[in-house]
């Protein structure tokens, strides 16, 4: 996938996205302040209805609709395997491009609103954004200055969102290296590239970058005990030393608190 | 003291002391035998619930795996499907895929990466088709995840039935535990009947059709990778993988063991076994062995492995490694 | 031949000839084997869900039974040695009884075997030609050989002893001595060989022990004269066969001397388990004192060592000199070693499990019905044997009939 030039025709990529656009025109930076927090929300609901409700918002004029652009990730095991719970453990908050089939379209904003080094007041834009990722403690270590849809190389060069593996790899040298022989990270699909085709999960797939550590989740329930054997004094067990604890009780469905089942990696094909 | 003469010769013979069979004795004796007889039926009563094709002598005759024509397990197989849909109301395929060439499996986990999720745990059993009652009931699934106190490998200390609120646990580590393939497998070793055996790829496969269930093979493995199928499997017909294979994921019959064949129906075809394919942290890496461009020859040439009870000379194809 | 056919058609008619005694005898026994043979029919309808064992804790009360009962098949050895090897003539009186139960318990073992399969119908998948042997790989192939060659051993040499003394000739030596003294060996390698079940599987710590086959006989020559000396005392009681004092007291030494190792040997085992703090005694720990709050075994266990010491003090005692004390310490070995050989081997070889987990067990209703069921039967079988070979022994059942009856 290549990076879109952040050109006036590339504003309009998608259509919730022109939705909301419509009337940060008419409306001006003050509502638009206000409406990109609802953008999240909106951003989920499918081209069509978008489409209508701008139509019967008002009489401005209607625009052209733009195909969103093609899956930059790749997607997280085989599509046949519906019986398999394939979802990868990030967890993002807020302004989640994985999790909102986001178009990854950044420009789209920041055409108008140039990103700056130095935050030192809290914003309404990626309030959520909690930066938690080693000594990083600006967007632009990664995000590129002046094309949003990039990140950035040493030398200040872009590097297309595709290619995010080689951003991280400016740091995590030895995971990369891991990552290449591909046993860092999820490999899925074929394990016999004759049989058919194995897909890397990227980074950012897994790892939310702006908070890289897995996040804590629920597990799922333990191996039932099975009610024929002799129960041991439980409570005793589960309590002291070693916890054997045996379990007699069905568990209750836990559920990971990551995101909920099927492919994330956004973008309907 | 010797010979008690009463020993060596008997003054009165076994005619003179039991009286010849008349009407009255045999009256009795008749009686004795038909209350004997009701005994005996009323013992065997409870066969009657067999199932219909539960014991056939088609299955009775049915040679071993590894001595059926191909015509032959043709129809086993057909029939084995035909069997799952009147049992359990879905007919799956059953596919008999036999070992590639050049391949020999062999199987990672990072141990720095698991964090106990035990997803791999529940994709085993939805893969596998093993008993269970309601998906939270997952005793039969082939992976056991440890969770191990930090500062040691120390299994005795372990616990399988962790449930806190979430994982990982500051204090501990995880460590999934299922079917190691070992090379020199005892449990191969040890079956009176070769109902198990290992394949050219290195699996070890068992034929349900041939196991006696004498459960020798569950006490000679160090890694508790058997299970037993104590009652006929249940499962309901929606959490029925249809993709089956004779040798593995195929519905058990009651009364074999079942064991892990790193999902011989997915890997024989060339795809990832279902664990690997769920791991939400990649900490599973799986591959050809006899390739020397695989990812698991990388592991084992450039990270630290660890072998699970490499003392007990089980040569296993499932390898721990750490990583940082 | 014909004297032959004879010969069944009355022992099969002697049968079912006998007192009042012998027919309740029976007939309880016939009703507790029908009531295990029912709780069998529901395990082979249900599966082994109607026992308590699990995927953790794989084999339970009917190997443990089937362990111990080995031993007490192969002890029918002390018997034939003293007979054989050492020739004395006292000991030929009782040497068939030895036999005739050791008929009895191997069948048995051979049942506890058989209720414990999965898939007892496919039984003949061990049988060439139409299974597969795996032999020499698999030591319960191994088994099924020793077990069954001691079965037919002993049947051979019973049933030809018992028929000449039918027919009131002398055996012929070259009939039978070679097999007594194969026996010896036979026995020997029944036992070492259930022994090398456990002790070949590496990956069990409690069982993987040079110690377990010497224990194994040490104990099986204990369990087995015990139970020996009370069947004789029955025998001479309400038979009208004379089993002297001789033959008891030389079994009561022979229990001595076995008890005495046995105790030595447990006393190594529980030294080498115990002084080293390692990993390795999780299982010892969880018999003896539990484990992690888990004490189903405890109870068990200390009453086994009770029983054993007190049988041993007995023994070495001038109390089992007289018969009750005799009695008092045979019941308590018998008892402790059943404990101890049995439950208190083969299920702390599971717990821990072999990844540390630990699930209990103890049999449930069911398990417990079919061994009732199967002791039951050996007993039934046993009685059966004697109410057939007595008669024959005392010389009142034997060939023409006719001519002794005509000269009383």
């Amino acid at each position: 996938m290549t990076q879109r030039p952040p050109t006036a025709g590339n504003l309009f990529v998608s259509a919730p996205i022109r939705a909301g656009f419509l009337l940060v025109v008419s409306a001006g930076a003050v509502g638009w302040l206000m409406l990109s927090g609802a953008l999240p929300a909106r951003a989920a609901e499918t081209n069509n209805a978008a489409i209508s409700t701008a139509d019967a918002r008002s009489s401005l004029p209607v625009l052209p609709v733009v195909p969103r652009p093609p899956a930059t990730q790749p997607e997280a095991g085989l599509r046949s395997d519906t019986h398999l719970d394939k979802t990868p453990p990030r967890k993002t908050v807020g302004l989640d491009l994985v999790k909102n089939g986001w178009t990854y379209n950044c420009m789209e904003c920041h055409k108008l609103f140039p990103a700056r080094w130095h935050y030192d007041r809290a914003l309404n834009e990626h309030k959520d954004i909690k930066l938690e990722h080693g000594n990083n403690r600006f967007c632009l270590n990664c995000h590129h200055p002046t094309n949003h849809n990039a990140f950035v190389d040493y030398d200040g060069a872009e590097i297309a969102q595709a290619d995010v593996v080689l951003l991280c790899a400016k740091c995590h040298g030895t995971t990369y290296r891991d990552w290449k022989a591909g046993v860092h990270g999820r490999a899925n699909g074929y394990w016999n590239s004759a049989m058919g085709d194995r897909t890397r999960l990227r980074c950012i797939q897994c790892h939310d970058p702006h908070f890289p550590k897995f996040q804590a989740m629920k597990p799922l329930p333990p191996l039932r005990y099975p009610s024929r054997a002799v129960k041991g004094d439980d409570e005793a067990a589960a309590g002291a030393s070693g916890g054997h604890a045996v379990m007699t009780q069905p568990h209750g469905q836990g559920q990971p608190d990551t995101e909920p089942k099927g492919p994330t990696t956004s973008h309907a094909p | 003291m010797s010979h008690e003469p009463e020993n060596s010769v008997s003054p009165k013979t076994i005619e003179q002391v039991y009286q010849p069979m008349n009407r009255r004795t045999f009256l009795k004796g008749t009686a004795a035998a038909m209350v004997g007889m009701a005994g005996l039926v009323a013992a065997l009563k409870p066969l009657l619930a067999l199932e219909r094709g539960e014991v056939t002598l088609h299955d009775l005759l049915q040679k071993h795996y590894r001595e059926l024509s191909p015509a032959d397990l043709e129809r086993i197989r057909k029939s084995l499907e035909a069997k799952c849909e009147a049992e359990y109301g879905v007919r799956p395929t059953i596919k008999d895929l036999k070992p590639l060439d050049g391949v020999g499996f062999g199987y990672a986990l990072n141990l720095t990466r698991c964090i106990g999720c035990r997803k791999c745990a529940h994709a085993c059993l939805a893969e596998n088709n093993q008993s269970r009652e309601d998906a939270n009931d997952i005793e039969m699934s082939y992976i056991r995840v440890l969770e191990m106190n930090k500062g040691a490998i120390n299994l005795e200390t372990s616990n399988a039935y962790y449930d806190p609120e979430k994982v990982p646990q500051k204090d501990k580590y995880y460590m999934p535990v299922q079917c190691h393939q070992c090379a020199q497998s005892p449990c191969t070793k040890v079956c009176p009947v070769q109902a198990t055996w290992q394949e050219k790829d290195g699996l070890v496969v068992v034929d349900y059709n041939w196991c006696i269930g004498c459960r020798y093979c569950m006490a000679a493995c160090p890694y508790d990778a058997r299970r037993f199928n104590f009652k006929k499997p249940t499962i309901k017909p929606e959490a029925i993988n249809r993709e089956q294979s004779y040798l593995s994921n195929r519905i058990r019959p009651k009364g074999v063991v079942e064991k892990c064949t790193f999902c011989l129906q997915r890997t024989r075809a060339g795809k990832y076994p279902a664990c690997l394919e769920v791991c939400p942290t990649g900490a599973r890496v799986f591959g050809n062995l006899l390739d020397p461009n695989s990812e698991i020859n990388y592991i084992l040439n450039n990270k630290r492995v660890y072998i699970l009870k490499e003392d007990v000379g089980t040569q296993p194809r499932f390898y721990y490694f750490f990583d940082k | 031949m014909r004297d032959y056919v004879t010969f069944l058609f009355r022992v099969w008619r002697l049968s079912f000839q006998g007192s009042w005694k012998f027919y309740a005898w029976m007939t309880l026994l016939s009703a507790v084997s029908l009531l295990g043979l029912n709780a069998y029919a529901h395990q082979f309808v249900q599966g082994l869900q109607t026992s308590n064992m699990t995927n953790q804790v794989s084999w339970g009360a009917y190997i443990a039974n089937f362990t111990f009962l080995v031993g007490v098949a192969a002890a029918a050895v002390m018997l034939v040695i003293p007979a054989y090897i050492y020739k004395k003539e006292y000991m030929h009186e009782v040497v068939l009884f030895g036999e005739l139960l050791a008929i009895a318990v191997i069948v048995m073992c051979l049942l506890f075997v058989t209720v414990d399969l999965g898939h007892p119908e496919r039984f003949h998948h061990m049988i060439p030609p139409f299974g597969i042997f795996n032999f020499p790989g698999s030591i319960l192939s191994w088994d099924v050989i020793v077990l069954n060659g001691y079965l037919l051993l002993n049947m051979h040499i019973a049933g030809y002893l018992l028929y000449c003394r039918y027919q009131r000739r002398k055996p012929t030596k070259t009939f039978y001595i070679p097999f007594v003294f194969l026996s010896i060996v036979w026995a020997v390698s029944i036992h070492t060989v259930t022994a090398f079940l456990y002790v070949g599987l590496a990956g069990r710590s409690y069982w993987h022990h040079p110690l377990v086959p010497s224990r194994f006989l040490a104990s099986a020559f204990v369990a087995g004269p015990s139970l020996m000396i009370l069947a004789f005392q029955v025998i001479r009681r309400v038979t009208r066969y004379y089993i002297g004092d001789q033959p008891i007291f030389t079994l009561r030494m022979i229990m001595t001397v076995a008890m005495v190792i046995n105790m030595f040997l447990l006393g190594c085992e529980l030294f080498t388990e115990f002084y080293s703090p390692t990993q390795h005694a999780a299982a010892a720990h969880y018999l003896y004192f539990g484990l992690h709050g888990h004490h189903a075994l405890v109870p068990w266990i200390w009453s086994a060592m009770a029983l054993d010491f007190v049988g041993l003090a007995l023994l070495i005692s001038p109390l089992s000199r007289r018969i009750a004390g005799l009695n008092i310490a045979c019941v308590a070995c018998f008892i402790g070693i059943w404990i101890e050989k049995g439950f208190g081997l083969i299920i702390p070889g599971f717990v821990p499990s072999s990844l540390g987990q630990i699930v209990e067990y103890l049999p449930s209703l069911n398990e417990t019905l079919v061994c009732l069921g199967i002791w039951a039967f050996g007993l039934l079988l046993f009685s059966w044997m004697l109410h057939v070979a007595i008669p024959i022994m005392n010389g009142s059942l034997r060939a023409q009939p006719e001519l002794s009856t005509t000269n009383p």
